[in-house]
């Protein structure tokens, strides 16, 4: 059962329990057998992992105990259990990708970012849940137990990394790996009452990392606080001399940095865009965190959203699929049966796309990055946009059918995180409250190129003044009953 | 993009295992995603501006 030292544990963060490792008040050990004690009284319920490796993280743990013995450190994660969405290959490991394509693949290499947070002291645990092969906002997988929202297990636990959203909210793991695409980070961050981080593309390595959309894919954290997310994307964030996307540029000392104040600081009020189609709900929770902002000293202003930012909207999904639908068009070729209805069809347009459309669209790009970088970005640091519309969906909701309620559906919940992906730029997603039926609900904050410092900067103080990130999920289960 | 046209284009080229009750549902979703590269082209002229996403996105790091 997850109680005692198991639930103890459980509630520190990231950084804490970390801190906590380096002083030498709790072992690696102890560590992880109350993260397996957490795992075994909430997965049953919550079903986050695909699979585990026990054995493997009880040695690393045994190891990194011993080397602590002997004077030497790892680095900032020494010792802390983490998993990660089952996308990240590792030598001589299978990582499905949530697919029955994929079940049996042995990897042959391994992914920088895990080389780089095993060198950080990081123990890895096990693969979870995602969406099949990461192409699905709402996080349902027809090949895998249904990943529960610990919030609402009613609701869905948005994806695609939706066991990284689970399995951090439920206080399992202290942090996971997420991609994003379109929203895979910080969709299930907000569903899941969490912290997700967009890096700015390229700004992590994605070296043996699934591949959904070549030029849209990112890689990064969902934590519980802003301090977590930033010492995460510390650890994996820089050049890869094995990925020549990654960008060679310095990263700063985020979590250094974190208690600068906001003076000054310019965040920008959407006018156009993203504030339409929101539900009221949602609406007041994002005007409430602005007046943290404000008391924090920060200057809030309107400002208006370029019509670039609706197109890129809906290129977005052109992008997506003619990338993906190349990667995928062996299997669909011949193996087309093992792909989940649901999945496959979401595939097929992009067999059917123009190459002159998807080379405008790659196009556009660069316009609509330097028309916000001109229109939004000369008059504030930030955006504080909503992420999720609407109030977090019912499992009933997000069924699959081929009916317009759910074609809706799925195209808004991903309607202010995509275009930010195809715009390139860097965003934080932080919880802001509840909608009236108990959910969480965040707001993104949207910065220039490389400017995580000063989004982890806002993001860090907002957690200060508030309280939303300590308070734990109301349907998180605990030893056979609910919490 | 008409039904047949997907059709026909799948015949000859891409060869998948595709149903034939999804001739009409990709037609709708093609010409979306049509309309929006037609949108983009009604605003930019892409004949005069060679810009690279990557390098602009580093350039204009802050």
């Amino acid at each position: 059962m997850a109680n005692g030292l198991g639930d103890e544990l459980g509630n520190h963060s990231l950084c804490e329990i970390a801190d906590l490792i380096a002083a030498g008040g709790v072992s690696a050990v102890e560590t992880l057998q109350a993260t397996f004690d957490r795992i075994d009284a909430r997965d049953p319920v919550h079903h986050a992992f695909v699979w585990q490796d026990r054995d493997g993280a009880m040695a690393r743990a045994k190891w990194l105990d011993a080397a602590r013995a002997s004077g030497e450190t790892l680095g900032p994660l020494h010792g802390v259990p983490l998993a990660h969405k089952d996308m990240y290959y590792r030598a001589g490991r299978v990582s499905g990708c949530g697919s029955q394509i994929r079940r049996n693949d042995v990897a042959t290499t391994t992914a920088t970012v895990l080389e780089r947070l095993d060198g950080a002291g990081a123990i890895d645990l096990g693969g979870l849940a995602m969406v099949e092969f990461a192409m699905g906002p709402h996080g349902f997988n027809a090949h895998l137990p249904r990943a529960l929202n610990p919030w609402g297990q009613d609701r869905v636990p948005c994806g695609s990394s939706s066991g990284s959203g689970v399995a951090v909210a439920s206080r399992m793991v202290y942090g996971s790996l997420g991609s994003d695409t379109g929203g895979s980070i910080r969709c299930p961050a907000a569903a899941n009452g969490l912290v997700g981080c967009l890096p700015t593309n390229a700004l992590v390595s994605r070296r043996g990392s699934m591949a959904m959309s070549w030029s849209l894919d990112c890689v990064g954290p969902l934590t519980r606080t802003v301090r977590d997310a930033a010492r995460m994307l510390k650890a994996i964030a820089g050049p890869d001399s094995n990925d020549v996307s990654a960008v060679g540029v310095p990263i700063p000392n985020y979590e250094g940095a974190l208690e600068r104040p906001l003076g000054g600081v310019r965040i920008g009020i959407p006018d156009g865009y993203f504030n339409e189609e929101l539900d009221p709900a949602v609406t007041a929770a994002l005007a409430a965190s602005l007046d943290v902002f404000r008391s924090a000293g920060a200057i809030v202003v309107p400002v208006k959203i370029p019509g670039s930012v609706a197109l890129s909207s809906s290129l977005h999904p052109l992008v997506m699929k003619a990338e993906g639908a190349a990667n995928h068009r062996p299997w669909k070729q011949t193996r087309a049966d093992e792909y989940s209805e649901e999945v496959g069809k979401r595939l097929e347009a992009g067999y059917f796309i123009l190459a002159t459309d998807y080379i405008n669209a790659l196009q556009y790009r660069a316009f609509a990055l330097q028309d916000i970088l001109e229109n939004v970005f000369s008059q504030v640091d930030v955006l504080h946009t909503p992420v999720l519309p609407i109030p977090t969906p019912t499992l009933e909701q997000t069924a699959y059918s081929n009916g317009p309620a759910y074609l809706k559906m799925v195209v808004s919940l991903t309607r202010n995180t995509r275009p930010i992906n195809f715009l390139g730029l860097p965003a934080l997603s932080v919880t802001c409250g509840y909608t009236p039926d108990g959910m969480p609900t965040s707001y993104q904050l949207v910065g220039r190129p490389f400017s995580e410092q000063l989004l982890f900067q806002l993001g860090h103080r907002y957690q200060q003044e508030t309280r939303w990130h300590l308070v734990r999920p109301k349907d998180l289960h605990v030893g056979g009953m609910a919490n | 993009m008409t039904a047949d046209l997907i059709e026909k284009i799948n015949s000859e080229l891409q060869h998948l295992p595709i149903g034939s009750e999804r001739w009409k549902e990709l037609a709708v979703e093609l010409s979306q995603l049509q309309a929006a590269a037609e949108a983009s082209r009604a605003v930019h002229d892409f004949d005069r501006d060679p810009a690279d996403f990557h390098l602009l996105l580093r350039a204009a790091r802050t």
